[in-house]
């Protein structure tokens, strides 16, 4: 494999694999300790209805499935707040409307159009150097992001009731975080395409949370382990000449299955 | 009892209703003075508005009409004279996180503050409101979900006290721990009353064995016993009158025996 790191495109893919470990380290955790899987998964597929938006209107894909995919989270964040009793209908509805609205407008769209697949399963292997751009600054952004707020989404995750006790306003952080999960899964999707981005946001984090002491180093270990995932799925993929997103999560879940076994077959001890 | 001279009364409530809809109220018209150094306890059958009452007194609830303040500030603003140990199933299992962190998140200056780290005044706080707690020094570093239900209460008990609040308020503290772990919340009880204002919200009538010095009894109304004991008409008020098949005496022996509790009236 590494001579075929020669080559820009695998150079670009290899980078867009690290970043996406990052990101699902960091918004992974968050998804997981606050139990937003189902929701994190509706974001995701709401997110075809802006892939389809972009073709239809000849837009940049990753601006506007951004665009859309905010815009859909922030529905999403004001109905779990306001209607948590119901908000998984709401979800499963948004999860399915934004994929008709993605694929009838993909449809309707005249002359040839991108496979459909490389959304659906990715396509890390097409990554452009401007969209790594683009991914770097995202990374950043929720870096910072998570950084200044960190608090609040560490008092918010573990105990909501005492947040707002404690002054934490947590509408608006509940509606920050699911942005970043929108804008995260969006760039994830390009590595491992929508189907497959709730196994990398959920399997790291959970790896990392067994043994972890703290919601950071929880996000630092589950990043490593996304990293070791991308690149581990994409080492199998150029030898093997299979989909690269699929090698991946594949890679992912029989270490999640291996641990699992690990947690089972270990003497239980406190600490 | 060691509290600093004051008149104003840590809860005053007048003329207070409320509802969430709008049309089944919650609670009616009630009134509460609640004086600095008392222990009181807030029962009532489940859905009777006991927690409504306590988030009204937090602040997380505004009442529809009728006024409510806490140390003389409208809630919200006196909260840092506020610990608030919530029901224990309020927070995440499994969550990673250390004894010692989630004590240092009831600082609230420092719940906003833009930075990972804590400082060494922050951790000699922590650790003093731990010890209170009665919190063993070598469990500061273990995760808060590898400790007993028991050892749990306690670590939000110390979450309340880091920022030495003046008002202890508990939501159902026995609710989810056994009878050892119980115990031991009334051991620390008795010694946290000497210093505070501490008010305990329970469906459980038991726990007003706990040498409260006030009653309170809400089923949407609200009857207030400053002589700590249950009344005829709290009774009345929690179970209905059964008369034509219990005399209400006899039925308040039933309880009072059951339950060992000081009965009046």
């Amino acid at each position: 494999m590494f001579e075929a790191l020669a080559h820009e495109f695998m150079q670009n893919a290899l980078l867009a694999g690290i970043l996406a470990g990052i990101v699902c380290g960091m918004i992974g955790s968050l998804v997981v300790v606050n139990r937003q899987v189902f929701l994190a998964g509706g974001i995701a597929h709401s997110a075809y209805g802006g892939i389809g938006l972009a073709f239809f209107f000849g837009l940049p894909v990753m601006p506007c499935a951004m665009g859309f995919t905010l815009f859909a989270s922030a529905i999403m964040a004001g109905v779990t707040l306001k209607n948590p009793q119901r908000s998984d209908t709401i979800i499963g509805v948004l999860w399915a409307a934004g994929m008709a609205l993605g694929i009838i407008l993909l449809d309707i769209t005249p002359g040839y159009n991108v496979d459909l697949m490389s959304y659906l399963f990715g396509s890390i292997l097409t990554v452009p150097r401007s969209e790594i751009w683009i991914m770097v600054g995202l990374v950043i952004a929720i870096i910072i992001a998570i950084t200044l707020f960190y608090r609040e989404f560490l008092i918010l995750a573990f105990d909501p009731e005492f947040a707002r006790t404690q002054g934490v306003h947590v509408g608006l952080m509940h509606f920050v975080q699911l942005a970043m999960v929108a804008l995260s899964v969006v760039m994830i999707i390009q590595v491992v395409g929508l189907i497959l981005v709730i196994a990398l946001l959920t399997i790291p984090p959970y790896i990392a949370g067994r043994t972890s002491r703290s919601l950071f180093s929880m996000m630092i270990q589950a990043s490593l382990w996304g990293i070791v995932f991308c690149t581990a799925g994409m080492a199998l993929s150029y030898t093997y000449n299979i989909t690269t997103g699929a090698a991946i999560i594949a890679v992912a879940t029989v270490t999640f299955f291996l641990v699992l076994a690990f947690d089972a077959l270990k003497p239980k001890t406190r600490g | 009892m060691s509290i600093h001279a004051s008149d104003i009364p840590a809860i005053a409530i007048k003329n207070l209703s409320f509802s969430y809809t709008g049309d089944t109220p919650i609670l009616t018209n009630i009134d509460l003075t609640l004086s600095q150094g008392s222990f009181m306890a807030i029962v009532g059958p489940n859905g009777s508005g006991k927690t409504t009452l306590l988030k009204l007194m937090l602040g997380l609830l505004h009442p529809d009409s009728g006024a409510i303040q806490v140390f003389g500030h409208t809630p919200g603003h006196g909260t840092k004279r506020i610990g608030y140990v919530p029901q224990s199933a309020s927070s995440r299992p499994d969550f990673p996180i250390t004894v010692m962190e989630v004590v240092l998140m009831g600082l609230k200056h420092t719940c906003l503050r833009r930075t990972f780290v804590y400082t060494h005044a922050e951790r000699e706080l922590a650790a003093a409101a731990l010890q209170k707690a009665g919190i063993d020094p070598c469990l500061y570093t273990r995760r808060i979900d590898r400790l007993s239900g028991g050892q749990r209460q306690r670590v939000f008990i110390a979450r309340a006290l880091v920022d030495n609040p003046e008002l202890l308020v508990f939501d159902e503290p026995t609710s989810n721990i056994d009878p050892e772990g119980r115990f031991c919340f009334f051991e620390l009880m008795d010694k946290l009353k000497k210093n505070l204002t501490i008010i305990v919200v329970s469906h459980d009538l038991s726990i007003v064995a706990s040498k409260v010095t006030d009653i309170v009894c809400v089923n949407q109304r609200l009857i207030h016993n400053r002589e700590g004991t249950l009344t005829r008409e709290m009774l009345s008020l929690l179970y209905g009158a059964h008369e034509h098949t219990c005399p209400m005496a006899e039925y308040m022996h039933d309880v009072s025996t059951i339950l060992n509790l000081p009965m009046s009236g």
